[in-house]
């Protein structure tokens, strides 16, 4: 165990600072002048400290939290370990997610906060030729790629499913596009040279588990997925180093590919010659093996597989929920959408449910991987209440569906989502 | 969401800029193309080091919160349960054995009735 996780065993039911400055009043706040609050004003703090996801049957109320280091305001899931949703409005702002705006996702409550960029070094060992030590300049050395990929978990927007199941109970915010720029994992494995009857790859970050015997979170990929060309070590994210919170320095890049095997702080890479059989690979982060992984709940029998592609999404980004425009004239909407595993084909709006739909007109195309921005306008002659409708087809073809899917895992949620405005 | 003072100013901030963007480009432009910055040539990583809150808070008061103090905060914060949906008796059950049999959490076997107490009635009393 590590002397951090000891020292904060140590002093525990240690009141937050928020709760310690409200219990202290407001003149011990002023006294105080934390940093983070030093830029606000009391009102805001106080006006800002909750927000609803909103999330079926609740619990949804959570906290707004400026608390992390290298964060802006993000929505507070739990703060050990850090599970940090980013606020629906930042997808608004832009096509790629601000670093500190970027959600964050923690599985053990050891995680590094320190990290030394001269002594680090990234092992590769395992069925290789020659295992290698690289430090960070070595691998920076190497050839550089670049690319823009959507990060997303799992369960993102499990907090929607129904019925409701356990977990993070997300909203729709556990997901992010960023830059990334890298070396190729192909390009350490070919200099390590792999030996024939490697199976899978191996991947350790530096956090860890509390308790002794408790499974360490580490994921694995396919020899052939590793050696694509395509899976990457990033050491920059929207053009700076990576914040901590997000895998500082090196966090696996699997463009396509759920969150879960993105493992953040990577130290080391083992190629195996036996299939991975950890708790996280062999029982955790499974799906049902049908389209869609689609079941019914309390439904027995069905065949589970490891969560691997991900599937088009799309969302309205500049009308909330409940939003109020004006009838009679033209509307403008607009958002984002990723095809998955590949790219975005075409963007459909519809207003009568599903019945008829227009296209969208689509943004700059920054790489299959990306959030694709879009854009259209609807115009509606009559007052009342309308729902706005936004599908998503890739360029496999694959279309969102109308009705959600459902597992007990609360993985892969990709319905077309529905925005009600009322036109007065 | 809630609108608050930030998000309404967030907004007006949003229009202003929307309607400039409209001058510039009708209709609505679509999210702006801010390429992140290419890396420079040189580009080095340095040390980092951040300190992170931290929270301990107990449970809300209730029959069994002691129990579940003592037994559930090692790993993650209360918000971990709180913020769990209204879940059966078979499904605590199923966790909390998740917890001792996978995760290794080292339950105090005289806690267990009070902990699966706790977790079936603290939903029902919101
Ligand atoms: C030994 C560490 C440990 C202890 C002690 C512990 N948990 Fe957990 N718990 C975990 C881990 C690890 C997760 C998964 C966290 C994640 O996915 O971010 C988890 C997740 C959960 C979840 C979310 C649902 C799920 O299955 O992931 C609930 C609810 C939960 N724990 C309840 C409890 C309760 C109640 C107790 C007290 C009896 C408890 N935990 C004690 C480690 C622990």
């Amino acid at each position: 165990m590590s002397e951090r996780a000891m020292s904060e065993r140590a002093t525990p039911r240690f009141p937050s600072r928020r709760s310690l400055l409200k219990g202290l009043g407001i003149g011990a706040l002023a006294l105080s002048s934390a940093a983070s609050f030093a830029r606000r004003s009391l009102a805001e703090t106080l006006a800002e400290e909750t927000t609803r996801l909103p999330l079926p049957g609740g619990p949804d109320t959570r906290k707004l939290t400026t608390s992390f280091p290298e964060k802006g305001e993000m929505i507070l899931q739990r703060t050990r370990p850090p599970l940090l949703e980013t606020p629906f409005e930042v997808f608004d702002k832009g096509i790629f997610t601000p670093n500190d705006r970027f959600y964050v996702r923690w599985h053990w409550a050891v995680i590094p906060t320190d990290v030394d960029a001269a002594a680090f070094r990234l092992k590769l060992h395992g069925a290789v030729n020659t295992p290698l030590e690289l430090s960070l300049p070595e691998i920076l050395e190497l050839p550089r790629i670049e690319m823009a990929a959507v990060n997303q978990c799992s369960g993102n927007s499990r907090g929607f499913f129904q019925p409701r199941v356990p977990g993070g109970e997300w909203g729709n915010g556990a997901m992010g596009n960023a830059l990334w720029t890298g070396v190729r994992l192909k390009d350490l494995l070919d200099k390590a040279g792999v030996k024939p009857g490697a199976v899978q790859v191996r991947f350790t970050g530096l956090d860890n588990v509390l308790v002794p015997d408790a499974p360490r979170f580490v994921k694995s990929l396919d020899i052939d997925h590793a050696r694509d060309g395509e899976v990457m070590i990033a050491y920059a994210m929207n053009g700076t180093q990576l914040p901590l919170l997000n895998g500082f320095p090196l966090r696996v890049v699997v463009p396509g590919w759920y969150s879960t095997y993105w493992i953040k702080s990577l130290e080391e890479i083992e190629v195996l010659d036996k299939p991975d059989d950890n708790f996280w690979m062999a029982k955790a982060y499974k799906i049902p093996d049908t389209p869609g992984a689609n079941m019914k709940p309390g439904e027995t029998g069905v065949p589970m597989v490891p969560i691997s592609k991900m599937v088009p999404r799309s969302f309205l980004t500049n009308l909330t929920d409940g939003a109020e425009v004006a009838a009679g004239k033209p509307q403008p909407l607009r958002g984002i959408a990723f095809g998955g595993d590949c790219g975005v084909a075409r963007i459909d709006i519809s207003t009568d449910g599903g019945k008829s739909w227009q296209p969208a007109k689509l943004g700059a195309d920054h790489g299959r991987y990306s959030f694709r921005g879009w854009q259209a306008e609807i115009a509606l002659p009559k007052p009342g209440s309308y729902s706005v409708m936004v599908r998503c087809t890739n360029t496999d073809g694959l279309a969102q569906p109308m009705t959600p899917n459902w597992n007990g895992g609360g993985y892969m949620r990709n319905v077309v989502e529905e925005t009600a405005l009322t036109f007065a | 969401m809630i609108k608050t003072p930030r998000a309404t100013l967030g907004l007006i901030l949003l229009a202003l800029t929307l309607t400039l963007s409209l001058l510039v480009s009708l209709p609505l432009a679509v999210q702006a193309a801010d390429n992140p910055p290419a890396l420079p040539t040189d580009f080095a990583l340095h040390s980092e080091s951040i300190t992170l809150p931290s929270n301990f808070d107990p449970f809300p008061e209730g029959p069994g919160a002691e129990a579940m103090n003592r037994n559930c905060l090692t790993c993650h914060s209360a918000s971990m349960v709180l913020y769990q949906p209204k879940l059966s008796e078979a499904q605590w059950e199923g966790i909390v054995d998740k917890m001792v049999d996978i995760f290794k959490a080292p339950l105090i076997p005289d806690d267990r009735d009070a902990i699966l107490d706790y977790l079936t009635s603290f939903q029902k009393a919101e």
